[in-house]
């Protein structure tokens, strides 16, 4: 009776000093990256947030809690409505307009025999090249006097077309759209393959049989089946354009003037070429509160329409 | 019946081939346009952008661009700046999975949950402390510096990616190599590390590509014109010669021409490396 009990206790501490043990070795491997993250990760996105509400100028070490001044700053600013509405112009319309392109380049390409994989790599080119180059390819044929746009348009007797589309501020948002699609399309449409791959074939068999149109088994079949594709994409598509910045970098600079500014770009051009750092931390605070919410919100959204 | 539904679906199938070949043309004259201007005289540019003949063939502003991008350095900064920053990802994410799926913890569950909500975080919520504080650390203008930043940027995603990965591999392997009196240190490298090699694949196609390509980051990080990446350098490069598209075409091609020869070369494993992380995800 005794040793049985002694027996228990002892079997009870070798299973507790195993787990011990278990949880040590485990906390020593995610300790590389935990420190990593916090450091040169976490530390810093806290600092913006705190340095966002004080004068602080990136490289003094004394400054003073002034309380929302930056963020008011950034919003009375004369390129803040600019700003706005551009975010909103590339979530309400290059968002959709991509993932439509993408869908249907994904759809086509699925069944379309052998030459699918020579498309695959083709829209896929663009990403490997850098967005640097990909900005200046689009600089050069944007450019009404040399670029090869306006020789073509000239050529096909379409010259009343050409104007300077990134020089003026009408034409800007939507040029500088098309470069981007031009340069995203391909990751999306693999994306979306992703998903069709895994959408049963006999659904698409059953449906021959009954001879349904291509357009039904898009919508009755196809998206259905692939909405969780759809809310990956259109999530990551949102967040990608909200902190894109090498490509319109490269191409606008956000101009002309203010025209074609995002938040992610005028967050450094606050920072390190008006050497106003604080508007640059509240910029990029109220980017990420942005970025945030658009996030939960579309998943909150999508996630319902996932379960019909 | 039945070869007549089968006769109409191919005729199908080749128009659609027939539209999609007509797209993808449009889609490639970008490329072809900045390969044939690379190799031209620059007063042939904007008069025949789109055609190339032997007379106005010539190497020079390839070699132009070459020697005043001091392109070998560069490209051995953007290599140096690649194996550091893919060898801390797969390293590093690894370990943290393994971590995090050997102890079977919940604390250490919570720890992933936390590394996975911050994949949403933007770069640019961190870049300006990101500065002083790398300044203060030493680590600015430096290689290192600038894997680092890479890696913290990253390895959210990263480890969301190798912990997927790793939970869907039998645990008991460890448990009966931990019989057999290995550590948990020997089970991950013997035993695990093997087992990794598609999710690294995966990681390094989807974030390997995007540190080569980089160009925000080199930015804020290097100020020192001998330590510039291709990017970079390119961007520099090419904005104080706008005019002068022959020089800007040659820059282009010979900055995107490795990572596009390799892509070429290994275009199936980039592809289903692309598809499979999204899987995934």
């Amino acid at each position: 009776m005794l040793s049985a009990r002694k027996l228990e206790a002892g079997s009870g501490a070798l299973k507790k000093r195993k787990l011990d043990e278990k949880l040590v070795s485990g906390i020593l491997f995610v300790l590389p990256a935990l420190a990593l993250v916090l450091v040169f990760l976490v530390l810093p996105v806290i600092m913006s947030f705190r340095y966002s509400l004080t004068n602080w100028n990136g490289v003094s070490t004394e400054y003073q809690f002034i309380g929302f001044e930056n963020f008011k700053n950034v919003i009375a600013s004369s390129e803040f409505k600019t700003l706005f509405k551009n975010t909103f112009y590339l979530i309400i319309l290059y968002v959709p307009v991509l993932n439509i392109l993408a869908l249907l380049f994904a759809v086509i390409i699925y069944d379309i025999g052998k030459l699918a994989n020579v498309y695959k790599v083709i829209l896929f080119l663009p990403n490997i090249i850098s967005m640097v180059v990909v900005g200046f390819i689009w600089r050069t044929i944007y450019n009404p006097a040399t670029g090869p746009l306006a020789f073509i348009l000239d050529k096909v007797g379409l010259g009343f077309l050409i104007q300077d589309w990134i020089g003026q501020k009408q034409t800007v948002m939507p040029a500088l759209s098309v470069s981007i699609i031009w340069f995203a399309v391909g990751f999306y449409v693999l994306i979306y393959l992703g998903g069709l791959s895994t959408v049963p074939a006999e659904l698409y068999e059953a449906a021959d049989v009954d001879g349904i149109s291509w357009w039904q088994r898009l919508f009755k079949i196809t998206i259905p089946l692939i909405a969780q594709s759809i809310t990956i994409n259109i999530i990551v598509s949102t967040i990608a354009i909200l902190t894109l910045f090498d490509l319109p970098y490269v191409l606008t600079q956000g101009g002309p003037g203010y025209a074609s500014q995002t938040m992610a770009l005028m967050s450094y051009q606050y920072a390190f070429k008006a050497m106003s750092q604080g508007k640059a931390m509240a910029l990029a605070v109220m980017l990420t509160i942005i970025t945030i919410l658009f996030s939960i919100v579309e998943l909150f959204f999508l996630r319902r329409k996932e379960d019909y | 019946m039945k070869s007549s539904i089968k006769r109409r679906k191919r005729a199908k199938v080749i128009l659609t081939n027939g539209i999609m070949i007509l797209i993808m043309l449009f889609y490639l004259l970008p490329f072809w346009y900045v390969i044939n201007n690379a190799f031209k005289e620059k007063s042939y540019i904007s008069l025949q952008p789109f055609t190339i003949r032997p007379e106005i063939f010539t190497f020079d502003s390839i070699i132009s661009a070459f020697e005043k991008m001091n392109y070998t350095t560069t490209f051995l900064n953007s290599l140096i700046v690649l194996v550091l920053s893919c060898t801390i990802f797969v390293i590093v994410g690894s370990m943290t999975a393994y971590g995090i799926c050997i102890s079977g913890n919940k604390w250490l569950n919570y720890l992933y949950v936390f590394f996975v909500s911050l994949i949403a975080l933007p770069f640019q919520a961190a870049m300006v402390p990101l500065v002083s504080l790398l300044k203060n650390l030493g680590l600015s203008d430096s290689y290192l510096g600038l894997a680092l930043v890479y890696s913290a940027m990253f390895m959210p995603f990263i480890v969301f990616l190798y912990t997927g990965f790793m939970r869907s591999l039998p645990m008991e392997i460890m448990e009966s190599a931990r019989i057999d009196g290995c550590s948990y240190f020997q089970a991950y490298v013997h035993i695990y590390m093997p087992l990794l090699k598609t999710i690294t694949g995966i990681v390094l196609v989807l974030r390997g590509v995007y540190v080569w390509n980089d160009l925000q980051v080199p930015l804020i990080v290097i100020n020192d014109p001998a330590k510039q990446t291709l990017q970079q350098r390119l961007y520099v490069f090419a904005q104080s010669r706008i005019g002068n598209f022959d020089l800007v075409f040659a820059g282009a091609l010979i900055v995107c021409l490795p990572m596009v020869i390799l892509f070429l070369l290994m275009q199936k494993s980039f592809i289903k490396g692309v598809m499979a992380g999204s899987i995934k995800g």
